[in-house]
């Protein structure tokens, strides 16, 4: 059976603000026609250009529907009763209406998330400081994005996940942001679990590292403790309540930038080569004078068994920048070489002096000067490679050639006491992994991966 | 309040189609087009009140009726008059084709 009761048409008129043309100066039967007219509205995505017309039309079917049952002798409240019950549901009508004016698609999604109304003047204590958390939360994910697109440090699958999972709370956090402001019960509850995190978070960091102040999180402490007073929730109390299935989504949008790019990282990329896809093996020739190593060479073989689907990454692909692969080379005993410049010093250096570098590619002949590989690499982020970095371009490299760098060294009389010096190679591959190999004279070592970033080693160096 | 007949629904296309057919005779404005199905139809077409707008609203959009308003006595509010636009008509023309044929077919089966 159709029909709003008394109660019904009450508590609707009841929760709709009090907007121009509503004050308690008309009579109460009218305030009520408007009241519905409003709450059909609050539960449509009507455009805000042909909301106020829409309004009008529907407040004058209610009207002439209540002065037809007044001439016709009924008391003026319940003639108003008559004529809502009449009129349907603001449930039905309001979406009904949001199909009408947008697609399915639309009226489905994001239509039910903002309707299209017109917030009052009085706006509720904390409303403005909610709004400013999703604001700045926005931003934050915002940039959260482009470190994802422009750093990259994933690959192409895990990228996408990790940029699914952050604009996904992006997008709801916008809607959030202006549904908020449309007294959407949804939109309050997001804030809530939103600062809940944030002020965790912030607690959280605060005990690891007491000096770090958290913006967002002294912001959340205020804001989760607006959202819990009586001014926020009566300003989304006409709303639809929150479901399970909408709290899912509450929960998802919160929770997901902050663990989707952590848990990427986690996920095999089949279209990615891994560091059980490059062999390394470093070899350590030394000469030897009165007994003593005099100069050498460390040789560096580097065989792809599958190389990556996009060479550059997804970053790569999409925004034209093209990172190179860094090999590089330290000495682990500390011996640093410190003159001015690499190459061959024109004046005797003290130390341990790294004389040459080669890289060649053993099947094509190539050498550092050609397209193989470029000269300047640059400093990694995902661990330290060591000095004396060879950029590699990855996509110039064929599985199952070999490519080999060779170094040459010297050891000036001042470190001649030592007895033999300790090599360290590594290689980073697209700042994602890494393989490393530590020998010194007369062995021949295989590299091992690594994937876990590591700080910078701050011993001895060969500078570049 | 009259009770609602039960019976089939009308799909958001025959409701359309309906307006377009009293649109068909004349102006009319929401609340007149209510009333006038219900009378046309001898109440078996008695739908929530507001369910029009939305129609109307997409016939609107969709370029078959055209609305606009007119000043009413002091104190009344405005009333919106629609009107077919050509596409309406045509609209309407090729709806009334179409019913035609599938009540025709039904009648067959249906045996009256």
């Amino acid at each position: 059976m159709w029909g709003l009761d008394d109660r019904h048409a009450r508590q609707s008129a009841f929760h709709v603000p009090m907007s121009e043309g509503m004050s308690p100066g008309r009579s109460a039967s009218e305030w009520l026609l408007r009241a519905h007219v409003e709450r059909i509205l609050s539960m449509s995505a009507v455009p805000a250009d042909d909301r106020d017309d829409l309004a009008e039309e529907l407040y004058g079917h209610l009207w002439q529907r209540w002065q037809e049952a007044i001439a016709a002798g009924t008391a003026a409240e319940e003639a108003a009763s008559a004529a809502i019950a009449a009129f349907g549901l603001p449930e039905e009508l309001g979406p009904q209406l949001t199909t009408a004016y947008h697609s399915r698609l639309y009226a489905s999604t994001i239509g039910v998330l903002l309707p299209a109304i017109t917030p009052p003047a009085d706006r509720p204590h904390g409303l403005g400081r909610s709004r400013l958390l999703l604001a700045l939360s926005a931003i934050f994910q915002t940039i959260g994005i482009g470190i994802l697109l422009w750093g990259g440090g994933l690959a192409p699958v895990q990228s996408i996940v990790a940029f699914v999972a952050l604009a996904f709370g992006l997008a709801v956090t916008l809607i959030a942001y202006r549904a908020l402001d449309r007294q959407q019960a949804w939109a309050l509850a997001f804030v809530k679990l939103l600062a809940l995190v944030l002020v965790l978070n912030a607690i959280i960091m605060f005990v690891a590292k007491p000096i770090t102040i958290n913006i967002l999180g002294i912001l959340a402490i205020f804001v989760w403790g607006a959202a819990q007073g009586p001014q926020l929730q009566a300003w989304v109390a006409g709303s639809r309540p929150v479901r399970v299935g909408l709290g899912l989504v509450i929960v998802a949008a919160v929770g997901l930038p902050w663990i989707g790019a952590t848990a990427a990282a986690a996920i095999p990329d089949p279209t990615a080569a891994g560091p059980g896809d490059l062999s390394m093996q470093m070899g350590v020739d030394c000469v030897r004078a009165d007994g003593l190593v005099s100069s050498g060479s460390v040789v560096v073989n580097l065989n792809w068994h599958r190389t990556d689907v996009l060479p550059y990454g997804l970053t790569g692909w999409v925004t034209g920048m093209r990172n190179t692969d860094n090999l590089g080379i330290s000495s682990v005993d500390g011996l640093e070489y410190s003159g001015p410049g690499f190459g061959f010093p024109s004046t005797p250096q003290e130390g341990l002096v790294l004389m040459s570098r080669s890289y060649l590619d053993t099947v094509s002949g190539a050498a550092t000067s050609e397209s193989v590989t470029m000269w300047s690499g640059i400093p990694s982020p995902f661990f330290d490679v060591g000095g004396s970095v060879v950029g590699i371009d990855p996509g110039t490299i064929v599985a199952g050639r070999t490519y080999r760098v060779t170094y040459t060294f010297l050891m000036q009389p001042s470190v001649a006491s030592v007895d033999a010096p300790v090599f360290q190679v590594r290689y980073d591959h697209q700042h994602r992994w890494g393989v490393e190999a530590v020998a010194t004279c007369g062995q021949t070592v295989a590299g091992q991966a690594v994937t876990t970033p590591e700080p910078p080693v701050t011993q001895g160096r060969f500078l570049p | 309040m009259s009770e609602r007949t039960a019976g089939p629904e009308l799909s958001r296309g025959e409701f359309g189609l309906l307006i377009l057919g009293l649109l068909g005779r004349r102006e009319m404005y929401g609340y007149e087009i209510v009333a006038e199905l219900r009378s046309t139809t001898a109440g078996v077409v008695d739908l929530p009140e507001g369910t029009v707008y939305p129609a109307l609203r997409r016939l609107d959009r969709d370029g078959y009726v055209e609305g606009h308003w007119v000043e009413m006595a002091e104190g009344a509010p405005r009333r919106r008059y629609y009107r077919l636009t050509q596409n309406g008509e045509h609209a309407l023309a090729s709806g009334r084709e179409e019913w035609l044929r599938f009540k025709t077919a039904a009648d067959t089966v249906l045996g009256s």
